[in-house]
């Protein structure tokens, strides 16, 4: 599935076990992300100065040191970094999803975005591009999780 | 080294590695501080500043030590307890006693186990895994990943790579640790591991498998510092901290990894490492190639390699080599880890790393004894460092 028509991310079931939503504590500094990604919009900090998107959401640039910033839609796209495959059960509720593949993403806006690949997608490789989608929790809260994007273009 | 007396490591007590199981971790505290009095012949009066590592909920705070062991001390530091802090705590104490604000300074390390589990004893719901910014290990809860193991695994993928290295290269670090381990009866893992022993091992996060990953341990350590003429008084050879330096912080730091290789939100650059350069050597006098035995924070297996990188034992890329054909073991180039480390000996956090140090620097280390060890260095991938020598500056 290609980002919507109306440009919002698509969206992923959740298919672990329960609701992991204790595992999500949305911050001051993040509630504003993960309300956008459950709205389907995928937003970053940015510089008011420099305009670098920044990820997590900190008070400060990281690259110029200016204070404050500006919640900017950002593209969905990117490259994986490094990816893992857990074997081992931490979170009760993630065991029907072992083993399951956790990605490093270069973002094409700049940041890295850690989060799972979604259950089912090809094979994971460095290089591998992929877009970043929203994981629909039963309780309603939505987290990131990634999509090969050959197969989201399909 | 700047201006100030000498100080050294004057008295040890390890009274273990292990889960302590129907014992009060203040009794284990008590042992080892005894233990440590005892060693270099120092009493309880004479300890004035307190620099504990671990602290509840599964060690003891400040407050409690001294109240419980009878000490009355008037300086004190006790950081966030994370195992990185303990070149830090014990930087501070000789900081303390650099700057003559305290005589005889009382390093604790005495905490339970953490967890069971291998690849790290965090848990979902630990309060450094759902930090605002994100654990320390890039955890990040809410796509399962909820322990250091995660982010390590990440980055040995990088980092092999990157370098075009063959994972299988990695073995050569937890069989040499544990074959250290066999001789070291306070090691927690001593059956033999062969190199197919390693292979065969499950994955706990690939590409890291059971082996990677330290033994969950707790551990009960004291260390009494004072400065060197104090120490050249008392029981035991001193063994001297040489040089320091503290944990690095910022835009290209991230705890798995050579600087530059980019994991989470660090910074991707080429590094090149200063080798001598780095100020610990400078504060000590001394160059990497003056270095008897090398000792790591070795939560992962890979962290070996990048910490031979990071202090300029190999540039990188290179250490998957070096720590092969029995390069790292005992009696090897530059044995590593000799006790068995976090990996074999169990995950003290570094504390039987440094009491290792000291029975090498002592003479004392029996069947693991490095011949003619007179320096030894404590190293992580988060930059900070110890020189420990037999002999003053």
């Amino acid at each position: 599935m290609p980002t919507q028509p109306d440009g919002s991310l698509s969206s992923v079931a959740w298919a672990g076990d329960g609701d992991p939503g204790y595992l999500l504590r949305p911050s001051p500094d993040s509630e504003r992300f993960f309300a956008e990604l459950a709205a389907g919009h995928f937003v970053l900090r940015c510089c008011p100065s420099c305009s670098r998107s920044r990820y997590p959401h900190a008070p400060v640039c990281p690259y110029c040191g200016t204070e404050g910033h500006e919640w900017r839609p950002a593209p969905p796209d990117g490259t994986v970094l490094s990816w893992a495959r857990c074997h081992l059960e931490f979170v009760p509720e993630f065991a029907p999803l072992l083993p399951y593949v956790l990605l490093d993403v270069q973002m094409t806006a700049g940041v890295r975005i850690i989060a799972r690949l979604a259950p089912g997608e090809p094979e994971p490789f460095t290089g591998m591009e992929v877009r970043l989608a929203a994981e629909r929790w039963p309780g309603g809260a939505a987290v990131p999780i990634f999509v090969a994007a050959a197969q989201a273009a399909e | 080294m700047t201006s100030g007396p000498d100080i050294a490591i004057a008295g040890v007590g390890l009274v273990g590695v292990g889960a302590f199981e129907g014992e009060s971790v203040a009794s284990v505290a008590s042992r080892a501080v005894g233990a440590a009095l005892a060693d270099c012949g120092l009493a309880r009066a004479d300890v004035d500043g307190l620099f504990p590592h671990i602290g509840q909920p599964r060690g003891l705070d400040y407050d409690e030590i001294a109240r419980l062991l009878a000490l009355n001390v008037e300086v004190v530091m006790q950081p966030w307890s994370h195992g990185r802090f303990a070149a830090t705590v014990l930087g501070a104490a000789w900081q303390a006693l650099r700057l003559e604000l305290v005589t005889c300074a009382l390093c604790v390390a005495v905490w339970k186990p953490g967890g069971r589990r291998a690849g790290g004893a965090s848990g979902a719901m630990f309060a450094e895994t759902l930090r605002e910014g994100g654990g320390p290990h890039a955890e990040t809860p809410w796509a399962g990943a909820v322990a250091p193991v995660f982010g390590a695994a990440l980055a040995t993928r990088a980092y092999f790579e990157r370098h075009k290295l063959d994972l299988a290269l990695l073995g050569a670090i937890p069989v040499a640790q544990r074959k250290a381990a066999q001789r070291n009866p306070v090691a927690l893992m001593r059956k033999p591991m062969s190199p197919a022993d390693y292979e065969t091992a499950r994955f706990i996060v690939e590409p890291l498998r059971l082996f990677d990953c330290s033994v969950p341990a707790g551990i009960g350590a004291a260390f009494l510092l004072t400065t060197g003429e104090r120490a050249a008084g008392l029981r035991q050879p001193p063994v001297y901290i040489r040089g320091w330096q503290g944990i690095h912080g910022g835009p290209d730091e991230y705890i798995f990894g050579h600087p530059g290789l980019g994991i989470d939100q660090a910074n991707v650059f080429d590094y090149r490492p200063a080798g001598a350069g780095e100020p610990v050597f400078g504060r000590a006098g001394v160059s990497p190639a003056d270095i008897d035995a090398l000792y790591c924070y070795d939560a992962f297996s890979p962290q070996v390699l990048w910490t031979l990188e990071r202090f300029g034992y190999c540039d990188p890329g290179e250490a998957a080599y070096f720590v092969q054909d029995g390069r790292i073991e005992i009696g090897g180039d530059l044995p590593v880890n000799t006790s068995g480390g976090h990996l074999s000996e169990g995950h003290s956090n570094g504390w039987g790393s440094f009491a290792e140090i000291v029975a090498q620097l002592r003479g004392q280390a029996g069947d693991r004894q490095v011949n003619g060890a007179r320096l030894a260095q404590w190293a992580t991938t988060l930059g900070d460092s110890v020189i420990f020598g037999a002999d003053a500056a």
